[in-house]
């Protein structure tokens, strides 16, 4: 299925720049109606992919994240750049911030195709 | 943004106030000033989390080491009033049961 619209950063993989992802995430995850919680759980994981990723030199070109939009899921999905190693989550401790993403999204895929890192979705649980 | 403010000893131990937000940008700087106010163990720490916005796995990371350097010195430490958010990663990681974590009006 094809969202009905996508936002995507672009970062230097530095952490001075994760934050700025947090915002987007916010901004983006509050105008598809996501509570606040679900918001803060967004910004965790995406927080932990992106350490994850400046610690391991992932993506040295820059770090770019597509937020997916569609009528009540965001899917995050963080790009690969370069030939660097796709299996940011190998260390005891990368694992400790795997499985906290895994607790606070609905969905966590990694290497779903050869062109994203990390796939990770929230669903939008609306009121009844 | 990110402060760590030293308040006065209680019965519990020395009060740390943290103040906004511990993620990667920010850690290396929580760390030296947490280990810094920890000085040489003396005393119990409370890190009063009322105004901490937001951490993530690093700066649970830091909080874990000063635990064990806290116990090396038969001292521990307790994290006081976290916001709904940061109790949560605390209970998912497990955390809450190695520290002692406190609600106080």
């Amino acid at each position: 299925m094809k969202p009905s619209d996508t936002v995507s950063v672009l970062i230097p993989p530095k952490a001075e720049y994760v934050s700025i992802v947090r915002l987007t995430a916010s901004g983006v995850a509050s105008r598809m109606g996501f509570d606040i919680d679900d918001i803060e759980d967004i910004k965790v994981s995406i927080s932990e992919a992106i350490n994850r990723m400046i610690d391991k030199g992932t993506s040295p070109d820059g770090i770019k994240i597509d937020f997916h939009l569609y009528s009540d899921v965001i899917r995050i999905d963080f790009r690969l750049s370069g030939s660097s190693p796709k299996d940011i989550f190998e260390s005891e401790r990368d694992g400790f911030a795997f499985e906290i993403i895994r607790a606070l999204m609905d969905e966590v895929i990694l290497n779903p195709d050869d062109h994203v890192l990390l796939s990770m979705t929230k669903r939008l649980e609306r009121a009844v | 943004m990110f402060e760590l403010v030293v308040g006065s000893s209680e019965d519990s131990g020395k009060v740390i106030l943290l103040r906004g937000e511990i993620d990667i940008y920010s850690a290396p700087d929580f760390k030296d000033s947490l280990f810094q106010a920890m000085g040489d163990c003396s005393e119990d720490i409370v890190l009063d989390c009322s105004e901490l916005s937001y951490i993530d796995s690093m700066g649970l990371g830091i909080m874990v080491a000063a635990l064990k350097r806290a116990r090396q010195n038969d001292r521990n430490i307790r994290i006081r009033n976290p916001k709904p958010n940061v109790k949560k990663l605390f209970r998912i990681t497990g955390l809450d049961k190695v520290f002692i974590v406190e609600e106080l009006k």
